[in-house]
């Protein structure tokens, strides 16, 4: 979309002097997410920078002023090995809805990730590049029958399932399905709440256990899901426990072909190490290594976030004071931000150029807060998309060194989990999702 | 449109199954209509006329096949607009006191949740209740639907937004409103404009 698309009432823009970037620039020193490791800045800022220069006003192509994407392939590299350093036992099947981004699917195919798959389209993607239909596993906790003939067919088996009803379609549509219980978890410190939703109480563990011998089904395993963000990992621990106890009521019911672990995902890169530390307890402590249970997990933004950096363009302002606006930008929650609704995720917006200037290494353009670190941000802004829907809400309130206009350029990092989902091909119909690739991995 | 409008007593032998299944189609197509033309007389009536000649011209077509010229089904984000090739009333009394007004196009199953209760329905489903999903998402799969797209009134912000925040879990996505500034240039017809998709979000589902 361009800037000319939505009318909106725009007032004449003051010419304030933005503040002194260099005097307040902190470089690195106001990260999104604390990492294990260095980003290479200097590359994804180079993508960015291209870009934006390669546009000509003049004689720019719609769509060319289009927001993108800069993923860099090879932080996909260094998130998996950064896996297998926190957690050697446990296989990750990436949860594909969290990105399905063919070139990173490729990427962890090659790596030896398998896949958690929600959708038939997810599996269908999967199973395209080639992956053996063993590498992957249906969690979705809403299966309809038509889901699960088309499992069935695609001769994908691993699938979990949390109550009865569904036990009795797999019976009667994927009977040679490998089947994980979901059982519910204390997700009450989690961002995103997932067992209040899905998931089986453990009181009501019994009653599937006997359902499963009554069919005659194939249950392999147990799975969990803390929900994402979570604070207090207390919750994997109870979780893992709770498994053991699922796996040891089992055995009573005479079901003694359980094998699978599925400590689900929720996992992020900036609390990938302390979750990392409580889970491996817990997995020591209840399923020691040698004791015949393989252990696999469903990460998805810890792969997808820091991927991806999206840069957006200011394609409207409407000034309410001096130092207050609402600034419009050519992406929001209908393209490639939906994870503000789907995700609980607050979007760290940057400036990246601005008055002819790029503001990339100013880590600290932009605050949560008026006053941050001795500073006085001089402009408040609300952020929105371009669709002039109420839900079209990209920030409320965000504070910023630079009074931006149309025709600047801002910048999300780590926006990569549940971003794009939304704008890749659905049902057929390809949408815009431009993204600019590099591969960092020799870095 | 009220929805006691044109109630018919369809249990006497010879009750009016026919103007029962026009007052299925107008009803269901109603729910589109703008709020600010649903209390003018003038515009109701215009309403049931353009409805029933669009599908007259439907139903002739059917019965006499005759060429058309090609012509613009619309934007593919407002399937909406078209008229259905079935219509359904569903009732999930469990879980929505009134009646859930639907339509099916060839690929689509348009569900229209009622807006008086949708949002307490959708706040149940914070607690476990997945069922009137999986109900509608069987169905469509019976109707042979490629898709499902719930439209769902933005009157309760809050419960469509607890319901929007698990939505990539299920599969579903959210679907852009229509552009109302570019529909001018998109329909000919004035009648075009007093319908629109801007009281509701759009989620759509695989069957």
């Amino acid at each position: 979309m361009s800037r000319t698309d939505i009318e909106l009432n725009l007032t004449p823009v003051d010419a304030l002097k933005a503040p002194d970037t260099h005097a307040h620039s902190a470089k690195l020193s106001n990260k999104v997410a604390d990492l294990p490791y260095e980003q290479p800045h200097d590359e994804i800022f180079a993508a960015l920078k291209n870009r934006i220069e390669d546009i000509n006003h003049d004689v720019c192509e719609p769509g060319d002023e289009n927001s993108f994407f800069v993923c860099d392939i090879g932080e996909v590299g260094r998130l998996h090995k950064n896996w297998f350093r926190e957690l050697p036992r446990v296989q990750p099947y990436y949860a594909v809805k969290c990105n399905p981004d063919a070139k990173v699917l490729r990427k962890l195919a090659d790596l030896g990730v398998n896949f958690d798959c929600a959708s038939k389209s997810e599996i269908e993607k999967v199973l395209a590049m080639g992956v053996n239909p063993e590498r992957i596993i249906y969690a979705n906790p809403c299966k309809a029958s038509s889901f699960i003939r088309y499992a069935a067919g695609a001769k994908v088996l691993k699938s979990t399932f949390d109550n009865v009803e569904e036990l009795h379609k797999i019976k009667k549509y994927h009977p040679d399905s490998q089947l994980l219980l979901r059982i519910a978890t204390d997700d009450s410190t989690a961002q995103c709440r997932l067992s209040t939703k899905y998931g089986c109480e453990m009181e009501k563990v019994d009653t599937l256990l006997q359902c499963v011998k009554d069919l005659g089904l194939n249950l392999v395993g147990v799975s969990f899901h803390v929900g994402s963000g979570a604070s207090d990992f207390t919750s994997l621990y109870t979780a893992v426990k709770d498994s053991r106890t699922v796996f040891d009521r089992a055995q009573d019911f005479g079901l003694s072909n359980l094998k699978l672990l599925d400590v689900g995902g929720g996992f992020q890169l900036e609390s990938f190490h302390d979750s990392s530390a409580v889970l491996r307890s817990a997995l020591d402590e209840f399923f020691p290594q040698g004791c015949g249970i393989d252990i696999i997990a469903e990460p998805g933004r810890y792969f997808a976030a820091t991927t991806f950096t999206l840069a957006a363009n200011v394609i409207a302002k409407r000034k309410l004071s001096s130092n207050e606006s609402m600034l419009y930008i050519n992406d929001g929650v209908y393209g490639n931000m939906n994870c503000i609704l789907f995700d609980h995720q607050e979007p760290t917006p940057r400036t990246l150029y601005h008055n002819g200037e790029f503001y990339y290494y100013d880590f600290n353009s932009t605050s949560p807060r008026s006053f941050q670190k001795g500073f006085q941000y001089p402009q408040k802004v609300s952020i929105w998309g371009p669709t002039c829907d109420g839900l079209d809400c990209i920030t409320k309130e965000y504070y910023i060194k630079h009074d931006l206009v149309p025709g600047d350029w801002i910048f999300f990092p780590s926006l990569g989990a549940y971003a794009a989902s939304a704008a890749t091909p659905f049902n057929g119909f390809e949408q815009n999702v431009d993204v600019l690739y590099i591969d960092t991995g020799s870095k | 449109m009220d929805s006691r409008t044109g109630m018919r007593d369809i249990g006497k032998p010879g009750g009016n199954l026919v103007q029962l299944y026009w007052d299925i189609i107008l009803l269901t197509e109603s729910k589109f209509l703008l709020p600010q033309y649903r209390q003018q007389q003038q515009s109701l009536k215009s309403f049931q006329k353009y409805v029933v000649d669009k599908m007259g011209v439907t139903l002739n077509r059917m019965v006499k096949p005759v060429k058309v010229p090609y012509s613009r089904t619309g934007n593919l984000n407002t399937p909406w607009r078209q008229l259905g090739i079935k219509y359904l009333m569903v009732y999930l009394p469990l879980h929505f006191k009134d009646v859930i007004w639907c339509k099916c196009d060839q690929f689509c199953f348009h569900v229209i949740l009622p807006q008086n209760n949708a949002s307490s329905a959708l706040r149940r489903g914070i607690s476990n209740d997945k069922e009137w999903l999986l109900s509608l998402l069987e169905l469509g799969d019976k109707l042979g639907m490629q898709s499902i797209r719930i439209y769902i009134g933005r009157d309760d912000f809050n419960g469509v937004s607890t319901f929007l925040r698990n939505l990539n879990w299920i599969g579903g996505r959210l679907v852009p409103n229509e552009n109302r500034a570019g529909l001018m240039a998109q329909y000919s017809s004035v009648d075009d404009l007093i319908f629109g998709d801007e009281n509701y979000i759009i989620l759509e589902f695989e069957c």
